[in-house]
């Protein structure tokens, strides 16, 4: 018992994520309005980059601004930096992605005046 | 008439939501109270009705009973994998080397050579930067092109240059939207504006070009930026916000910016097999400028688009 507890601990931040992760899933999955859809959508997006920013750290070691001198001992010193620049590129398509679809969800409110799925899928069943 | 009105104000008084209306006796009371002065009631947005939101129901026809009773079983099904996800995930993510090791298989000789050889070979300290401009360059140039075009399928969507290209329909909702649009600016963030905008574009600046050896950079940046811009442009309005940005502007630098990136990584690219690195040392900080660019256009005309429909 106490060495899973401690497994959890060791694992503290990829198990939120993973956590986050099922939440945004459940958001994106079963809300019935669009834009809540988008925010669980950002929730997971925020799981992964909680995930894969906590895989960069190393205990002990300083943020990768490397100092004058320290060039050759960098390995030992600095933290992977490898992360952070995927990070980085998921914040990028997080935001494009969400502005999309947030586009697209202000445009079918417009034609359809409303953004209930479940009214949407009504309404779209009755045109056929 | 009076009777209506009166009825609105008690409903008003218990509900609380929303702010009175100016210059009413209600307004007087309440600054005797001392609760606002009155004068500073005009700056107030004025009160927006609160939108009814109907729940749609499925009505008793067949389709409706057959949505209802596909919607059941689709909660069912999804609750049920999204257990069965969290099992599998929390499961793999235990097997996973724990938080902080140094022996991870992620600490391989690949970030273990950005660090040693990153500063020496691109001439910036923050090794992030450096990789994300030289190293994984194309990516980094792909992630501009993802906003570019991001923003331009929103203006794609949302822009409208004059009402004929607009549905009758559409055309209702607009003007409905532009009749609850506050008249009055908010009186507190326009005083704020006027002292942060020009702070926060001095923080913009020095992260943008302290990002080679500092935490910061184009994309940060560009942020930061950008909040400022949609500060102004919130405090002041869309037509007074001309004077910082207009549409042409807007697609100049946008478009300007991408074009510099991918002209400076194609030098990068073709100057790397030279020696010594000189002069590539230098191309960082025009490229993370041409990167901070291109995302504060963006960020700011996700702001213009989805408030007013132009920039």
């Amino acid at each position: 018992m106490m060495s899973f507890l401690n497994t959890l601990v060791q694992h503290r931040y990829a198990i939120t994520a993973t956590i986050l992760f099922v939440v945004g899933l459940m958001n994106l999955m079963q809300q019935r309005y669009l834009v809540r859809k988008v925010i669980g959508f950002n929730i997971m997006d925020a799981a992964i980059f909680l995930l894969l920013a906590s895989r960069g750290y190393v205990e002990g070691r300083m943020a990768p601004v490397v100092a004058e001198g320290t060039a050759e001992r960098a390995a030992e010193l600095y933290i992977n930096p490898v992360p952070a620049g995927l990070v980085l590129t998921g914040i990028v398509v997080s935001v494009s992605v969400s502005a999309f679809s947030l586009a697209l969800i202000q445009k079918i409110y417009r034609e359809y005046g409303s953004s209930d799925i479940k009214e949407l899928v009504h309404l779209v069943k009755r045109e056929d | 008439m009076d009777k209506r009105k009166s009825a609105k104000n008690r409903k008003k008084k218990k509900t609380r939501l929303l702010p009175r209306p100016a210059h009413t006796k209600a307004a007087f009371v309440e600054w005797v109270d001392g609760d606002r002065p009155a004068h500073l009631s005009a700056a107030l947005h004025e009160p927006r009705e609160l939108r009814k939101r109907k729940v749609f129901v499925f009505d008793e026809s067949k389709m409706g009973q057959q949505l209802i009773k596909f919607f059941r079983r689709y909660h069912v099904a999804t609750t049920l994998m999204c257990a069965l996800l969290l099992f599998v995930f929390a499961w793999v993510v235990l097997t996973l080397p724990s938080f902080g090791d140094p022996a991870a298989p992620t600490n391989n000789m690949v970030p273990a050579e950005y660090l040693t050889h990153g500063t020496a070979e691109t001439g910036a300290e923050n090794v992030v930067t450096a990789m994300i401009f030289t190293y994984r360059g194309f990516d980094t140039l792909g992630e501009s092109c993802v906003l570019f075009l991001a923003l331009s399928s929103v203006m794609m969507l949302l822009l409208r240059r004059d009402m004929s290209s607009v549905k009758p329909k559409e055309r209702i909702a607009l003007q409905k939207d532009a009749a609850k649009e506050p008249k009055t600016r908010n009186f507190i963030v326009t005083v704020m504006s006027r002292i942060l905008v020009p702070f926060i574009f001095l923080y913009g600046l020095y992260v943008l070009l302290g990002g080679e050896s500092s935490p910061g950079g184009g994309f940060s940046a560009g942020a930061i930026m950008s909040a400022g811009m949609i500060l102004y442009r919130h405090a002041v309005g869309a037509e007074a916000s001309e004077r910082l940005m207009n549409e042409r502007l807007f697609t100049v630098i946008r478009t300007v910016g991408l074009c510099i990136y991918a002209v400076l990584f194609g030098v990068y690219i073709l100057l790397q097999g030279g020696e010594g690195g000189a002069l590539t040392s230098h191309l960082i900080m025009p490229i993370d400028i041409a990167v901070g660019m291109v995302v504060m256009c963006t960020m700011y005309g996700f702001y213009a688009l989805f408030t007013k429909g132009e920039i």
